[in-house]
């Protein structure tokens, strides 16, 4: 069957393609698992992650210190922050198989510098790397959860897990990350500004409804954080902000490290 | 594992944390949210085996936490086994079982009248407080009539007391001896190949009074099943025992045939990466018959030829492998060859493992480098050599060609010969 040019073109079903309501395409990065995230947020000349080195100034929360990284991304930063930090162990996860693959390779090429000091290598292979969700389906598998780390961090991944998972998810990161932690032990938590969760609440219709129905805004987890409900003692800034306005970062990732305690 | 084995695929440890607050309270949660066990905790074993023995089969079991853990796979993998032989004679009625050595648990007998009702139990042993548990245990399920318990204390004889009791005919014997003849053995385990194997991952612990009963280990005590089982003959059918190590079935069997015993045949029970062994004998050819299937075969070492074949022409890939050898410090001599039909056979012969773990050796000489202070490698030291087999041809069909490699002579390990063909085949890409 042959059609005519003029049947094709008046045919209703080749009308203009139907307006995308989402960009579709993103939906591969629904969960911030950016692939060249570090080249952003640092620029093309790779220098120590001002994180790091704040983190470094408070190192004996760190060092000899079991340690999970929360959305480790391609791991560079849990690299460099087991080399700097010497810590005990370190689990770093992150949803993203691939980037995890990444983070793996980025590891291995790490530890074939023959240049590496004796104890930095070791401290390399103190870090595993899994492809894991935080956020639990089964989140009744919580009750179980046992004390195993003296400090976790979770770097830029709340706007993530708040658009992903809601209202819910976050405070499910919140009470598994308290019952993880030792006494004494630290969350290091470097949230997102609510502004930002409107640029990508279009990513996918459950973005959407997820961002549409939040009531627990980021400015609110400090006080949730140190509610009855969760249970944190104490909480502190540990970002200098001279320190942030002396860096050349730019302006979006001007976020503070905050530090709660469990006592 | 046994195709009826139920436990083919691990237990649904979700589900028995939901059904078992006990058992709940023994898992831990991985960061993906897999129910995770510690294997290594004889508390969880326990627990683990408690929950499993009441969902799978309703059976109510104390296991006192000093004393060791039955693991339900290789129990079962045994009792289905047992099944198989009596089902080969056509064995169905008045089924009569002997359980040498019970334990606490009292668990083969437990099972298999579960499994079976109709049969009956004669369950042996010799420890006190093993017994006080046993007794309980058939207690709470109700099995008074079907397990017999006999009292082994001050007896040399196994099978003694048993025939005292009752002296009709039994129809088999199971029996799960003490695998280790020492402390030392516990704890080093037993030796391997390799020397490289792992600490098993799963705790195992037996009573002081387990270990002490093991004098000589368990070929001693299936040697004395044996010598009785020379004297009471028919009495039993089908005399069987389980084996912790490959070595003491070789061995155990080298017995028989001393004694002339042909009429055996054996099994190997595969639970993960955990590997047992049993043999059964029995003196009544009518009932059942061996001789003509014993897996004798199965046990001699078959010459272990390694092949690959490599898509490319046969001249580079040849000489490729020739440099490859050489790098590696192998001496090579020319054994055989056939420049028309491009056949070559070489001996290979290495005085030192060059090809493992070059990453590590590369990193500790450049370290040596830069200090310059050693010259010798320390595994040199050590009088090792291995000669193998290689023969490279091409094939007939396409244009690849062919390698053979495999174990001539030599104290090193024979997975030397392993190894170098994955060098070879890593290093050709």
């Amino acid at each position: 069957m042959v059609y005519l040019k003029d049947e094709l073109e008046n045919s209703p079903e080749m009308d203009k393609p139907p307006k995308k309501k989402f960009k579709t395409d993103k939906d591969n990065f629904r969960y911030g698992n950016y692939r060249n995230y570090y080249f952003k947020r640092f620029g093309a000349e790779s220098k120590t992650d001002i994180r790091l080195e704040i983190m470094q100034y408070h190192s004996e929360y760190f060092k000899d210190k079991q340690i999970l990284d929360i959305g480790c991304n391609s791991g560079l930063v849990t690299i460099n922050f087991a080399k700097l930090l010497q810590p005990k162990s370190v689990l770093a996860i992150d949803i993203d198989a691939n980037l995890i693959d990444m983070a793996r390779k980025n590891l291995q090429k790490e530890k074939a510098n023959f240049n590496l000091p004796e104890e930095q290598l070791a401290a390399l292979n103190r870090i595993i790397f899994r492809k894991a969700n935080y956020i639990l389906t089964d989140r009744t598998l919580i009750e179980h959860e046992r004390p195993q780390y003296e400090a976790i961090l979770c770097l830029s991944v709340t706007k993530w897990i708040h658009l992903n998972f809601g209202d819910d998810g976050i405070k499910f990161l919140f009470k598994r990350i308290y019952k993880q932690l030792h006494q004494n032990g630290v969350l290091i938590l470097e949230p997102q500004p609510f502004s930002g969760y409107k640029k990508r609440s279009k990513l996918n219709a459950e973005i959407l409804e997820n961002y549409k129905a939040i009531k627990l805004k980021p400015e609110q987890f400090e006080a949730y954080l140190l509610s009855d409900e969760i249970g944190f003692s104490e909480s502190w800034c540990m970002t200098d902000s001279e320190i942030l306005e002396q860096s050349n970062l730019p302006k979006g990732f001007h976020r503070p490290l905050q530090v709660f305690v469990k006592r | 594992m046994h195709p009826r084995n139920i436990y083919k695929n691990p237990p649904d440890f979700n589900k028995l944390r939901i059904e078992y607050p006990e058992f709940a309270a023994k898992v831990h949660i991985d960061v993906d949210g897999k129910i995770k066990l510690n294997f290594n905790d004889q508390e969880s074993v326990r627990v683990l085996t408690q929950c499993c023995l009441m969902k799978d089969f309703d059976l109510k079991v104390e296991l006192p936490i000093d004393k060791l853990i039955p693991t339900l796979p290789l129990r079962l993998n045994y009792i289905l086994w047992i099944e198989d032989l009596l089902n080969h004679c056509s064995i169905k009625e008045n089924v009569f079982g002997i359980d040498i050595g019970t334990g606490a648990s009292c668990i083969y007998s437990l099972l298999l009248i579960k499994m079976h009702t109709q049969w009956k139990m004669f369950a042996l042993e010799i420890d006190k407080e093993n017994l006080k548990y046993a007794n309980k245990n058939i207690n709470y399920n109700q099995f008074d009539e079907k397990i017999v318990l006999i009292n082994q204390e001050g007896s040399n004889k196994i099978f003694e007391n048993l025939f005292k009791h009752d002296s009709n005919h039994k129809t088999f014997c199971v029996c799960n001896p003490p695998f280790f003849s020492s402390k030392n053995e516990l704890v080093l385990g037993s030796e391997n190949r390799t020397g490289k194997r792992k600490r098993p991952r799963s705790s195992y612990k037996e009573s002081s009074t387990e270990t002490v009963f093991t004098e000589g280990g368990e070929l001693e005590f299936v040697k004395k099943i044996f010598n009785e089982s020379l004297e009471l003959k028919e009495k039993v059918e089908i005399y069987s025992s389980m084996f912790g190590c490959k070595k003491n079935l070789l061995n155990f069997i080298t017995v028989l045939k001393h004694h002339d015993i042909k009429n055996f045949t054996t099994t190997e029970f595969v639970q993960g990466k955990t590997f047992r062994w049993a043999i059964a004998w029995s003196f009544n050819r009518n009932l059942l018959n061996f001789e003509d299937h014993t897996s004798k075969k199965k046990f001699e070492k078959k010459p272990n030829v390694l092949t690959h074949t490599i898509d490319d022409e046969f001249e580079t890939t040849h000489s490729k492998i020739l440099n490859l050898l050489s790098n590696l410090k192998i001496n090579l001599k020319l054994i055989n060859k056939n420049e028309k039909d491009k056949y070559f056979k070489y001996e290979l012969e290495a005085l030192e493992n060059t090809w493992t773990n070059q990453r590590r050796k590369r990193r500790a000489g450049n370290k040596l480098d830069e200090s310059s202070t050693f010259h010798e490698s320390a595994s040199a030291s050590q009088e090792e050599n291995i000669v193998m087999g290689f023969e490279i041809y091409k094939s007939n069909l396409k244009s690849s060609v062919n390698l053979k490699i495999f174990y001539l002579r030599g104290t090193m390990s024979r997975d030397c010969v392993n190894q170098i063909l994955q060098y070879i085949k890593n290093n050709l890409k």
